[in-house]
């Protein structure tokens, strides 16, 4: 039997959904997102005894970095995943959106389709706007200045437009 | 609809796919999650570790307990290259699979160890898997060597001798296969998964 923290317990538990997000975000595959649930699951058991809390920094920012990281280079999620299309050829695969999801509307269904075919990285930002993160706390996340993040987000905003008025 | 809209509804709780997590149902969780890469190639490298050091022992051993010279000389060999090996492993292997296993840094830091981790893994299993490769055919081919120029004479040498030479020629021709064999093998593996890391590095600085 594992001696589960309880502070591990609460934290898991009140930030669950965000973890849920970051799966569908990067996992149009129902299979796929169950297993990079358990392994950012599994990432965030074994990193949090190691986790030191700082009063500037938001515990959710541990949190959005260990999913990204294990999203974004995990060995065995790459394999399954296509890479992202050029926006030039891009055209929008159909991703189921499981109704458990969330919301079940054509718009999010849009948004899911046009996020897939963004790369890795743009994926992130895309994320991070969403769930109106600061971009300070943007910053600190993804490693680079506050008007590196500003530049690029606008940029991927731009990207993000031009799928979502693309025809399904 | 206006990305703000949407990142409005993006936000809106997902109704049925949370559960309450408590120590058991945390522990299925934990118990259902395949071994992820990192934790194959940590696994992996242990096992690799615990064979040369069975090897190092074991030659070690039988070098005091062997009398021939021929077969205390080769123990020796391998006594030696079971410690470069573990020199070897030591230093490039587990620390390069130690690089590649925190999670908590800053996706910049992150992806930039994972690129140097990975390639220093690539690096060292390409090369000891041809250097080992080229100790044996070594080893083999001194002994014949040695025993040809030690117990045969006149026309039985030169056939020994012929004989080593075409050893030689199939050493190379099997080296240089076994090269393109592990290149490819490594490239396939793991090879596309570093373009990726290296594609999102380079995605990521392409703001700074």
């Amino acid at each position: 039997m594992l001696a589960a923290p309880p502070d591990f317990l609460v934290l898991l538990n009140e930030y669950q959904p965000l973890l849920r997000r970051v799966c569908r975000l990067y996992c149009p595959d129902a299979d796929d997102r169950q297993d990079l649930y358990q392994e950012i699951v599994t990432q965030l058991w074994q990193a949090w005894p190691r986790y030191q809390p700082r009063p500037d920094v938001k515990v959710s920012t541990w949190l959005y970095r260990v999913a990204l990281n294990v999203a974004i280079s995990d060995l065995r999620q790459r394999t399954r995943r296509p890479a992202a299309a050029h926006l030039d050829a891009a055209r929008l695969p159909d991703v189921p959106l499981l109704p458990a999801d969330g919301p079940d509307t054509d718009d999010l269904h849009q948004l899911y389709r046009a996020i897939n075919c963004l790369s890795d990285v743009d994926k992130a930002f895309v994320l991070l706007y969403l769930e109106e993160r600061t971009y300070e706390e943007m910053a600190d996340i993804l490693g680079i200045t506050q008007n590196n993040v500003r530049v690029k987000m606008h940029r991927v905003q731009e990207k993000l437009r031009q799928l979502l008025t693309q025809p399904a | 609809m206006e990305l703000d809209e949407l990142r409005r509804r993006w936000q809106q709780p997902a109704p049925d796919v949370s559960t309450s997590y408590n120590a058991q149902t945390l522990e299925q969780l934990l118990m259902k999650t395949k071994q992820n890469s990192i934790g194959r190639m940590r696994r992996n490298a242990r096992w690799e570790l615990g064979f040369t050091l069975v090897l190092l022992v074991g030659s070690t051993i039988g070098f005091f307990y062997v009398k021939s010279l021929e077969t205390r000389t080769m123990l020796l060999w391998l006594i030696l290259i079971s410690l470069i090996s573990l020199v070897s492993y030591h230093r490039h292997m587990l620390s390069g699979i130690q690089e590649l296993s925190g999670v908590g840094a800053t996706i910049h830091t992150h992806i930039t160890q994972r690129v140097a981790g990975l390639r220093q893994l690539l690096q060292a299993s390409y090369r000891s898997s041809v250097w080992v490769l080229c100790v044996t055919f070594g080893i083999v081919l001194s002994f014949a060597l040695y025993k040809a120029l030690t117990q045969y004479s006149g026309r039985l040498l030169l056939i020994q001798l012929v004989g080593v030479g075409l050893g030689c020629v199939v050493a190379v021709v099997v080296s240089h296969f076994v090269r393109r064999v592990v290149r490819q093998v490594l490239q396939d593996l793991y090879g596309r998964h570093l373009d990726r890391l290296e594609a999102a590095l380079s995605d990521l600085q392409d703001a700074q």
